[in-house]
């Protein structure tokens, strides 16, 4: 066993940038708590994959020599199969993107700030143009930011999603990038998953689901909407968009209606929060 | 013709098993799934792994 102090300490040192130690074994829990965390102090995250179900999934006919290593960068995407040196971890980590915006905004854009934590980047964008031509210089200028880190997190998504969409399904590719669509709108990315959706609305898969998809789709619309009404109204907003998805699973099939399920439980969660 | 049938048995004697290791270079890294896990909050997802670099160990503690 590699020396389980090494692991640790890369898994502890950068963790706080985003990375992260896995290991997996086929060994019980009890012995890998045993031998790895009590006994060396083991910190990285440690699987008891009892099944082989992760391996399989790693592995093909063939000898297999232990250990083994999958360095993965921050878009999902096997880079490396050795043990990397800190120089090559900390090369990867400059190239994550930091989701939270890092700093305050303006009173004036708590709306576009509430967008950006949802994840309604194409909402929040909007909001921050409308913004940014504000005669109030502060304004303007915290408006701007949010429009470059949006564009700026467009384009980081954008990178990996073409090797995502690959190994995806017509309907799941379709489904996803209309949700894209509207969560990016007005980025690289949300012109990118427009174009998606164009390519894949003549595919069989998609044919056959026209009418569930386009009831779908009535809903995602909406979305944006609730960030162009009064706060204390959007919570009726919301109701009613969980409603809508909820219809919209009631009546459908296949991908659409666990689309429009995620979609629900995410609406009635916000309303939890709130 | 018969140098190249030396070199052919060479080869087929010398070359190592093929690994059963998959080359996923640039290739999305498969979901991952066990049973138990030790150290981590629930059950680490690819979803939750977005946006992370992460370094996957195959080990054994014998």
């Amino acid at each position: 066993m590699r020396k389980v102090g090494d692991l640790s300490n890369l898994h502890d040192k950068y963790f706080d940038r985003g990375f992260r130690v896995i290991g997996i074994s086929d060994e019980s829990s009890s012995r890998l708590k045993e031998r790895v965390v009590d006994e060396r102090n083991g910190t990285f995250w440690i699987g008891a994959d009892r099944g082989d179900t992760t391996m399989r999934s790693y592995t093909q006919r063939g000898s297999l020599s232990i250990p083994r290593f999958y360095l993965v960068d921050a878009h999902g995407v096997v880079v490396g199969s050795s043990m990397p040196s800190e120089a090559e971890i900390e090369e990867l980590l400059d190239s994550v993107f930091d989701r939270d915006l890092g700093r305050g905004l303006h009173e004036a854009l708590a709306d576009v700030g509430l967008a950006y934590s949802e994840g309604a980047y194409g909402a929040a964008r909007a909001l921050a143009v409308e913004a940014s031509s504000s005669e109030d210089a502060a304004v303007a200028a915290d408006a701007a930011f949010v429009i470059e880190k949006i564009d700026a997190l467009a384009e980081f998504e954008l990178h990996g999603m073409e090797l995502r969409f690959a190994d995806l399904s017509p309907s799941k590719a379709y489904g996803q990038a209309l949700l894209l669509s509207h969560w990016y709108e007005g980025t690289s990315l949300g012109t990118w998953a427009e174009e998606k959706v164009t390519e894949l609305t003549d595919d069989p898969a998609v044919e056959d689901d026209k009418r569930m998809w386009a009831a779908l789709r009535r809903v995602i619309a909406k979305e944006a909407g609730i960030w162009r009404v009064p706060a204390h109204r959007r919570d009726y907003q919301r109701k009613r968009l969980a409603k809508d998805y909820a219809s919209v699973a009631d009546k459908h099939r296949n991908y659409v209606k666990t689309l429009a399920l995620e979609r629900k439980k995410h609406f009635e969660s916000t309303l939890e929060d709130s | 013709m018969k140098s190249l049938a030396v070199l052919a048995a060479t080869f087929a004697v010398a070359a190592p098993a093929q690994s059963g290791w998959l080359d996923l270079a640039g290739q999305p890294a498969p979901a991952l799934d066990a049973e138990t896990w030790l150290n981590a909050d629930g059950s680490p997802t690819l979803d939750e792994l977005e946006g992370k670099v992460w370094l996957l160990y195959f080990f054994a503690t014998t």
